[in-house]
C-alpha cells in the first residue's frame, strides 16, 4: 500500500501554488492570504497534494488493514484483549470530564474527584487492599511504583535489603523493574503443576530479600495453589508480597489478593477493566497497597471529607508522583463505567473468563501437548513440540490467513513451542469453536503441508517477516520509492 | 494563622489560597488553581512551595515568582498578575475557603 506521500503527481491540482504568486510573497492582501506579513509565507507546502477523495479512500483502506478487538477474535496470551464497551466511549466524552482543567480548583471537580475516590473504594473491596492510587500511566509504571515504595519502606525502617525474588514463569516486567530499582533478582523455579517450586523458594529466601513478586493466576494461566504459605514465610523473614495484577481478569468476585497476603498489587485497567489497549494510546495502571505502605503512594490523594472531596497534598513518606496530574483521567472514567455496568454481577466476569479458558482448552488439549494438566484460569498456554521446530511461530502466523490473530508465543520461557491463548469472558462458544477447528486444522497442515505454513502468511499486506532484522535494524524512515521506467510500465 | 483566598482575573483565571501568619505576613502554604497553562507542569509546584515562608509583600514576591518561573513557559498570567493575586488575599474582604498545603 502507498503512503499518503507517494500519490502520482498526476493527481495534483488540488492546493493553491503560492510559490509562483509574487504580490503573496510580498505580502500584500489577495485571495486565501489577506495582509499576511511577508515572512510568514511560506514559499513551499510540504503536504500531499491529493484530493478530498483521495484522501478518504487512502485512510479508510489504511485502517481496514488493521486488526483489534472489533475486527476479530484476538486471543493473545496474558494480555486480556477484552471488548471495550462502547458505552464506556460515551461516558468519556461528557463534557464535564473533557473540560476539565488540570489546574482547575477542586471547587469545580467534585464530581471528577468523587469518581475517582469512588473507583478507589472499588479497587479496595475487589482486592483487599487498603487505598489506591490511581496515577500511573501504565501498568509497567504501577509495578515501578510499587517497587520504588517497597525501597522506600526499607529505606524508613533502615533494614538493607537488596533482593527480590521472580518465579521462572513471570512477565518479563517483572525483573526489568527489579533492575531499574537497583534490586538484585533471584529467580525460583517451578514445580511440575506449574506452582513456584517450594523447597527452592525457602531456600532463596534470604534476610535481605525486600519483595516476593507474584502473578496469580501465573502465566501459565494457573491458581498458585501455595499463596497462604508462600505469603506466611514471606511474611515471617519480613519481605513484602508483590501481585502482578495482570491476570486479575481471573479473580474479580472470586479471590482477593489482599486475602492471599499480598501487600502490593498493581491492575491493569487495559486488562481486568476494559479500558482500550496501548497502542500508543493513554494506559492507566492503578496501585494498591496494605495500610503499613499507604504513606509511601504519591500525592495528591482523593479524600472524602463527609462528600467534600478534596486533594490531600500532605507529604508523609510518599514516593513523589509518576505523574503530573491525577493519572490518564479518561481511562479511570472508562473503567468506572465498566465496574458500574456489571454492578453485583462483577464475578461473572471471571467465572465466563474461566469457563472459555476451560472449555477451548478442552477442545485442543488432544491436539497440542498440555504441559501443565490442571484447570486452568483464564488463560492456558499449549505446546507444538510434537510438530517441531519453529511450529509456534508457523501457526501463529498461518492463523493470521484463518481471520485471527496469533497467541503469544514462546512465553512464558519454560514451555517449548509455548501457544499461550487466552480467550477472556467476551467469546461466544461459536468462536471458540471456530478458532479451535482453525488450530486443528494448521495442525494437519504441518503434518501434510508444512511449506505452505511455513510460508505463511499469504493473505496480509506483508508477508512472513524476518522479525530479527526488523527488530534490530528498524528502518523507521519513509523514503520515497522512485520506480523506474520497466515499473512503471508493469 | 489566617486563611485566605482571591480570585484574580488575568489573562486566564487565578484562584489563590493560602494561610499566612497574621503577625510577619509569611506565607505558611499555598495553593494556585485556575485555567492557565505551565510548561513544564512540575514547576506549579515548584511555584508554590518558593512561595511558602515568603512574604506577602509587592517586591519579594515578584523577585520570587520571577525566578521560581525562569525557564517556565506560562500562559495566563504572568509575575505582575499573580502577584497582585496573592497581594489580593490580605483585603479584609476575602473569604476564607483557603485549603491546605500542597
Amino acid at each position: 500500500m502507498k503512503l499518503i506521500f507517494e500519490y502520482e503527481e498526476s493527481n495534483s491540482g488540488h492546493l493553491p501554488d503560492v510559490s509562483d504568486d509574487e504580490e503573496l510573497s510580498n505580502g500584500q492582501e489577495k485571495g486565501l492570504l489577506p495582509g499576511l506579513p511577508s515572512e510568514l509565507i511560506r514559499k513551499e507546502l510540504p503536504i500531499p497534494n491529493v484530493s478530498e477523495v483521495d484522501v478518504v479512500r487512502h485512510y479508510s483502506n489504511m485502517s481496514r488493514k488493521n486488526f483489534g478487538v472489533d475486527i476479530g477474535f484476538y486471543p493473545l496470551g496474558s494480555c486480556t484483549m477484552k471488548y471495550n464497551p462502547k458505552i464506556n466511549e460515551d461516558i468519556a466524552r461528557l463534557e464535564g470530564f473533557t473540560h476539565l482543567h488540570p489546574h482547575s480548583d477542586e471547587s469545580c471537580n467534585q464530581g471528577s474527584l468523587q469518581l475517582m475516590w469512588k473507583l478507589e473504594q472499588y479497587f479496595n473491596n475487589l482486592t483487599g487492599m487498603d487505598a489506591f492510587s490511581l496515577q500511573p500511566a501504565a501498568g509497567s509504571q504501577g509495578e515501578l511504583l510499587g517497587v520504588m515504595i517497597a525501597k522506600a519502606y526499607y529505606k524508613q525502617k533502615r533494614e538493607k535489603r537488596t533482593k527480590i525474588i521472580i518465579p521462572d514463569s513471570a512477565h518479563g516486567t517483572n525483573p526489568a523493574t527489579a533492575s531499574m530499582c537497583k534490586f538484585e533478582t533471584i529467580t525460583v523455579k517451578s514445580d511440575s503443576r506449574g506452582n513456584m517450586q517450594l523447597s527452592d523458594f525457602k531456600q532463596s529466601l534470604e534476610e535481605d530479600v525486600a519483595l516476593v513478586m507474584l502473578t496469580n493466576p501465573n502465566t501459565l494461566g494457573l491458581f498458585e495453589e501455595k499463596i497462604l504459605e508462600i505469603s506466611d514465610l514471606a511474611h515471617d523473614n519480613g519481605s513484602l508480597m508483590y501481585c502482578d495484577g495482570a491476570n486479575m481478569n481471573a479473580m474479580l468476585g472470586i479471590a482477593r489478593p489482599g486475602d492471599q497476603g499480598f501487600d502490593l498489587i498493581h491492575l491493569n485497567l487495559h486488562k481486568t477493566f476494559s479500558t482500550p489497549h496501548g497502542g500508543g494510546g493513554p494506559g492507566a495502571a492503578a496501585l494498591g497497597v496494605k495500610n503499613h505502605l499507604v504513606d509511601y503512594l504519591p500525592l495528591p490523594r482523593v479524600k472524602n471529607k463527609e462528600n467534600n472531596f478534596v486533594l490531600d497534598y500532605t507529604k508523609r513518606k510518599s514516593v513523589g508522583r509518576t505523574r503530573y496530574g491525577y493519572g490518564n483521567f479518561g481511562m479511570l472514567v472508562r473503567a468506572y463505567a465498566y465496574l458500574m455496568s456489571w454492578g453485583s454481577d462483577i464475578r461473572k466476569i471471571s467465572e465466563h473468563a474461566i469457563l472459555n479458558a476451560n472449555y477451548l482448552c478442552s477442545l485442543l488439549k488432544d491436539d497440542f501437548e498440555l504441559y501443565y494438566d490442571r484447570r486452568c484460569a483464564h488463560e492456558f498456554v499449549l505446546s507444538s513440540r510434537n510438530l517441531g521446530q519453529k511450529s509456534a511461530l508457523n501457526i501463529a502466523k498461518r492463523l493470521m490467513d484463518y481471520g485471527y490473530h496469533p497467541p503469544t508465543i514462546y512465553f512464558p520461557l519454560i514451555v517449548p513451542e509455548a501457544l499461550m491463548i487466552e480467550p477472556t469472558e467476551t467469546e461466544s462458544k461459536s468462536t471458540l469453536d471456530e478458532f479451535a477447528a482453525a488450530l486443528k486444522s494448521i495442525a494437519n497442515e504441518i503434518k501434510e503441508k508444512p511449506e505452505l505454513v511455513s510460508g505463511a502468511p499469504y493473505t496480509r499486506p506483508v508477508g512472513r517477516m524476518d522479525e530479527v532484522t526488523a527488530a534490530r535494524k528498524p528502518n523507521l524512515r519513509w523514503q520515497k520509492i522512485t520506480r523506474t521506467e520497466d515499473q512503471k510500465e508493469k | 494563622m489566617i486563611k485566605a483566598s482571591n480570585v484574580y482575573k488575568s489573562k486566564k483565571l487565578i484562584k489563590v489560597s493560602l494561610t499566612y501568619c497574621k503577625e510577619n505576613k509569611l506565607i505558611n502554604s499555598i495553593t494556585i488553581t485556575g485555567d492557565f497553562f505551565l510548561y513544564p507542569e512540575e514547576s506549579l509546584d515548584h511555584l508554590e512551595s518558593s512561595l511558602i515562608g515568603m512574604k506577602i509583600d509587592k517586591s519579594i514576591l515578584r523577585k520570587t515568582i520571577d525566578k521560581a518561573l525562569e525557564q517556565v513557559d506560562v500562559f495566563g498570567f504572568d509575575t505582575h498578575s499573580l502577584t497582585d493575586a496573592i497581594l489580593g488575599c490580605l483585603k479584609p474582604e476575602q473569604d476564607s475557603s483557603g485549603r491546605g498545603k500542597r
